[in-house]
């Protein structure tokens, strides 16, 4: 058992699925070496793969995301990287428009299986390096999308967007790319639109993903101090959403709380708490409690940042706000 | 320096062409009838182009087109049955009647994309000519669209990294003087699109897009130049825009002179008349080809209106690979 | 002998219904193909619509009322 880094665990997946395989591509700004990518993600995989298979390219996303279309419809699998998750803006018609839509529109006959590599912040680099855009592709019909928390999870994650037959889009939270945790030499795909019980709990559960797992963990230790048994759950797949393992546990608990870096206003928080209303409403002790960002751009200031996403704290304070307003 | 044209594809050429323009004719007459509704972007004009495109391809290269497509795909060789059922929304159709007259696909004979997205084929087409370079097929890759198209980022994109890759990609614009409803020098400054081909680091020509001859010359020269490893180029092909940018929109910006002139501008007739001069074909050729190309049409509206429409659970198929995924 | 169906054509995409601001042929006229059969209001513009095919017409549709897109309006039995 091995103890590294989100980022060389990504790392690990790709070189694994690239040994494996001819047909894994990888493209995008600055990923070949010696830079290998911003934070190192596919550093010494151009070294070992060459520069058809490892291709760095213009500043040009629409061009970057084309090319994975292109590619994966004669038959490659491409592993495209978008940087950050705010330039998805930038490309958007090729993922929303073409990517997802390519298999219906054609009846089944031209299919894309992409892997979109992108970063998702929870504040640090300002209003337009630190998004968690979400949102903005859950509402498009025909890309899955994985969110994973730690090393492993990350690898299996990555195994198994690059194999499957749909684009994926494979969110790394800039918050987890440089924690370590312990990755075993048994390198596995793990199913997409699966979530995992982080904690088992009873009295709460809460929801979250990606970087805002720092908040939910640390507010989940602060609820036990007083008395107050959350389960964490962390959704790591919000294409397709692991429903059965969210309403299993909130019908147990009969209380619960996203959380997640998202704005809060319109942020995939609201598709799982209206899920777990429609299925649970005569359960529930109180209506599920939302938390997010601000509903404004992610400010630059440190003083701003402080309360402009879920803490542990503010997510504590709000579920105790629940309970001792009483069951309904 | 282009090929020349020999009498086998010359009718190959006139084969695909005349059944272009009866299949838009007869589209035509069904939509004014109401005998069929659908949204529609006549070709007319635009006929030598998509013939001679689709007579230089080999089945295996690839086209991607955009939603004035009609005349492209039909000269790619989709057939007219499969056409005619997607636009009319059966289950026969290309995509089960759920792609429509925008999203006609036929990868087998290489249509790989038919984009509602102005200028959405060409960066796609990009990865299309890197598939062929990695897998060493030897396949060439179209990118077709307007003039219009070449306004939009993603088609700029799209030249320089096909240029940068010495990618398979021909992308043949085919400029008919309109981008929508806006002619071209109300949206751009630069006169000859082919121009802007060399700031990419690519050759760029401009030819006649109503006659085949300097069409085939054109296009046969750069397909051969992406077969062998040298990279894109840009051929822009004039044309006339003779209808209105979609089926029912009037031309209230063109004056009548204008609209007359683009009318007798049509490609087929001269082409008919420099099959004959050059004694490539006799009349008799000629009628047999047009009668046998209303045979396949008729044939093709028939089939279509007979063809059932999509079952209600195709709503929710094809959106991922296994439903409810 | 065959019969052609004329319908309210869909001649944009907000197009719901037409209506036959007036016949310009009568029922059981012989018409010609491409012939001007009738005037056809839309919200946005009158359009004259023609015949399809040449034989007798039929007229299904009255004048002065509005239609459905889709709805046929008149037949012609080609000769």
């Amino acid at each position: 058992m091995r103890n590294i880094t989100m980022a060389a665990a990504i790392n690990e997946a790709l070189d694994l699925a690239m040994s494996r395989d001819d047909k894994v591509i990888l493209m995008g700004e600055d990923i070949s070496d010696p830079t290998g990518g911003i934070l190192q993600v596919t550093k010494g995989l151009s070294t070992k793969y060459g520069t058809d298979r490892v291709r760095a390219t213009p500043i040009a996303e629409q061009a970057i995301i084309g090319a994975a279309i292109g590619s994966a419809m004669a038959g490659y699998k491409p592993v495209a990287e978008i940087m950050f998750v705010d330039f998805l803006p930038v490309c958007l018609d090729q993922i929303a428009n073409h990517a997802a839509k390519l298999r219906y529109m054609s009846g089944g006959l031209t299919t894309v299986p992409i892997t979109i590599r992108a970063m998702v912040g929870n504040g640090g680099n300002a209003a337009q390096h630190s998004q968690s855009l979400e949102a903005i592709l859950m509402c498009v019909p025909g890309i899955k999308m994985v969110v994973p928390s730690t090393p492993a999870d990350a690898r299996g994650l990555m195994l198994s967007c690059i194999d499957d037959e749909d684009p994926c889009l494979f969110l790394e939270p800039m918050d987890y790319l440089f924690q370590r945790g312990p990755l075993d030499d048994d390198p596995q795909p793990i199913p997409l639109g699966t979530a995992k019980v982080l904690r088992e709990g009873s009295d709460v559960t809460l929801l979250s993903w990606g970087g805002a797992l720092v908040a939910t963990n640390e507010a989940a230790d602060l609820l036990a101090a007083d008395g107050i048994s959350a389960e964490v759950i962390d959704i790591r797949s919000l294409v397709p959403l692991d429903r059965q393992t969210i309403l299993r546990s909130v019908s147990k608990t009969r209380r619960a709380a996203v959380v997640h870096s998202a704005t809060r206003f319109a942020g995939p928080g609201a598709e799982i708490a209206s899920l777990i209303h429609e299925e649970l409403f005569s359960d529930l002790q109180a209506p599920v409690l939302r938390l997010g960002a601000l509903d404004a751009p992610i400010p630059h200031s440190p003083s701003l940042l402080a309360d402009f996403f879920p803490t542990g704290a503010s997510v504590a304070t709000a579920v105790t706000k629940s309970v001792n307003a009483g069951a309904h | 320096m282009g090929a020349v044209l020999d009498e086998s594809t010359a009718k190959d050429i006139y084969e695909r062409m005349i059944l272009i323009r009866v299949g838009e004719d007869r589209v035509l007459r069904g939509l004014g009838s109401g005998e069929m509704t659908f949204g529609f972007y006549p070709i007319r004009g635009q006929e030598a182009i998509a013939a001679t495109v689709g007579a230089v391809l080999a089945e295996t290269d690839q086209l991607t087109t955009t939603y004035r497509c009609f005349h492209d795909v039909i000269g790619k060789g989709v057939p007219m049955r499969a056409v005619m059922a997607e636009m009319m929304g059966k289950v026969t159709g290309t995509s089960k009647g759920k792609g429509g007259p925008m999203h006609l696909a036929d990868p087998q004979r290489g249509l790989m994309l038919t984009t509602g997205i102005v200028g959405g084929g060409a960066p796609i087409a990009v990865g299309l000519g890197l598939a062929s370079v990695l897998d060493g097929s030897g396949r060439v890759v179209v990118a077709t669209f307007g003039d219009g198209a070449t306004s939009i980022g993603a088609t700029h994109e799209a030249m320089n990294l096909a240029a940068l890759w010495k990618l398979p990609v021909v992308f043949v614009c085919q400029n008919n003087g309109f981008g929508e409803h806006t002619p071209l020098n109300e949206y751009t400054r630069t006169a000859q699109l082919s121009a802007r081909a060399a700031g990419y680091d690519m050759p760029g020509v401009t030819v006649d897009g109503h006659s085949v001859p300097d069409l085939y010359a054109a296009l046969s020269e750069a397909v051969d130049r992406a077969r062998n490893g040298q990279g894109p180029s840009f051929v822009e092909a004039r044309t006339e825009r003779i209808l209105g940018h979609h089926f029912g929109a009037d031309q209230p910006y063109r004056s009548e002179q204008e609209l007359a002139a683009a009318s007798a501008a049509e490609p087929v007739a001269p082409y008919r008349e420099w099959l004959l001069d050059k004694g490539l074909v006799d009349t008799a050729w000629l009628s047999d080809a047009d009668q046998k190309a209303a045979a396949v049409v008729e044939d093709a509206v028939a089939f279509a209106k007979d063809s059932p429409p999509p079952a209600p659970s195709e709503a929710l198929t094809d959106v991922f690979a296994t439903v409810g995924a | 002998m065959s019969v052609v169906s004329i319908y309210i054509p869909r001649l944009a995409q907000s197009m719901v219904d037409g209506e036959i601001t007036e016949w310009l042929v009568a029922d059981g006229d012989t018409v010609t193909e491409g012939q001007e059969i009738l005037t056809l209001g839309t919200d946005k513009v009158e359009q004259v619509m023609q015949a399809p095919a040449s034989g007798s017409i039929t007229l299904i549709g009255e004048q002065g009322q509005t239609y459905k897109v889709g709805t046929q309006i008149a037949q012609i039995s080609e000769a």
